[in-house]
C-alpha cells in the first residue's frame, strides 16, 4: 500500500481530507437529529468513518483504502435505501446531496492515494496469500 | 487540479453548512396552529409516538388534521390505503417541533392506515364513518 500517499500534505491533499470528513461529518449530524434507532446508527455508522478516515493509527493508515471503500458503499447504499423508501423533503434531499458529494471526493481521494482499485485489490489479495503461504507448517503445502 | 479541489472545498463547507441549518428549515410554527373546525381531529407525535393509534374523521368531505409535533425529531401524518402503505391518499408537510393543520381530501367510509414517513414504526388507523 501506498503510505505515503495518504500522508498527502499537500494543498490540495489536506482540503481533500477535509472536504471528505467535513461532508461526512455534515450527513451524520443531519442523520443523529432526525431521532430512533435506525438513524441514530447510521449517524455513528458515519461519525466512525470520518474518524478512521483521519486517525494516525498505523493500521488504520495501513488500511485506509478499506475505508474509503467502505465508506463509498455505506453513502451508496443510504442513498438507495433513501430512494426506495423516501421519505422525500428538504432535509433528506439535502444529506443525500451530502453524500453524492462524499462519493465523488472518496473516489478522487482513492485514485490519489491507492491508484487503480482493481490493482490496489490484486496486490493485497496477492500480499495475503503470500502471508498464509509463510504461515503453513512445513510439508503441508505437498 | 489545486482549482478544482479548492471549488470542491467551498462546496463542501457550503453542504456542511447546509447541513447544520436544515433542522431549522424544517421547523413549523412553533406556536399551537388552531384548525378552523373545533371538532377537527387532532394527533401529537412526542417520544418518537403518536398520542395515539385510533382516529375518527367524517367520511365523504376534506376535513382538517391537526398535527402538533413537540420533539427536535422530524415527524408527519401521512394517509395510505393499508399498512402495505403501497397506495398514499395523502402525505402531511414533515416538520420538527411545532404544529399545523393539514386539509385532508375526502375519505370514503372505511378504514385506513396512517404513518410517519420518516419514522415508520409510527403508525395508526384512521377510520372515516
Amino acid at each position: 500500500m501506498n503510505d505515503t500517499t495518504d500522508r498527502d500534505l499537500t494543498v490540495a491533499g489536506v482540503a481533500l481530507r477535509f472536504g471528505i470528513v467535513a461532508l461526512t461529518l455534515g450527513t451524520a449530524y443531519i442523520h443523529s437529529t432526525l431521532g430512533g434507532l435506525l438513524f441514530t446508527l447510521n449517524a455513528t455508522g458515519y461519525a466512525v468513518a470520518a474518524i478512521a478516515m483521519i486517525v494516525p493509527v498505523a493500521l488504520a493508515i495501513r488500511f485506509r483504502w478499506i475505508v474509503r471503500i467502505g465508506l463509498i458503499g455505506y453513502a451508496a447504499t443510504a442513498i438507495f435505501m433513501w430512494a426506495i423508501q423516501g421519505p422525500y423533503y428538504t432535509t433528506a434531499y439535502i444529506a443525500k446531496a451530502i453524500e453524492v458529494a462524499l462519493i465523488f471526493l472518496l473516489v478522487v481521494d482513492f485514485l490519489r492515494a491507492d491508484g487503480n482499485p482493481v490493482n490496489v485489490v490484486k496486490r493485497e489479495a496477492r500480499a495475503g496469500l503470500a502471508k498464509l503461504g509463510r504461515r503453513q507448517p512445513e510439508g503441508a503445502a505437498a | 487540479m489545486k482549482r478544482l479541489l479548492a471549488t470542491l472545498a467551498l462546496a463542501t463547507v457550503a453542504l456542511a453548512a447546509a447541513a447544520c441549518s436544515s433542522s431549522a428549515a424544517t421547523g413549523a410554527s412553533a406556536a399551537p396552529v388552531t384548525p378552523a373546525d373545533p371538532d377537527a381531529p387532532a394527533i401529537t407525535a412526542s417520544g418518537l409516538k403518536f398520542d395515539q393509534s385510533n382516529v375518527t374523521v367524517p367520511a365523504g368531505k376534506p376535513f382538517q388534521l391537526a398535527f402538533t409535533n413537540q420533539e427536535s425529531a422530524p415527524h408527519n401524518v401521512a394517509i395510505y390505503t393499508d399498512s402495505s402503505a403501497d397506495t398514499n391518499l395523502f402525505s402531511g408537510e414533515i416538520f420538527s417541533s411545532g404544529s399545523k393543520v393539514y386539509e385532508v381530501p375526502a375519505l370514503a367510509a372505511g378504514s385506513y392506515f396512517f404513518r410517519c414517513d420518516v419514522h415508520p414504526d409510527m403508525q395508526g388507523t384512521i377510520t372515516a364513518q
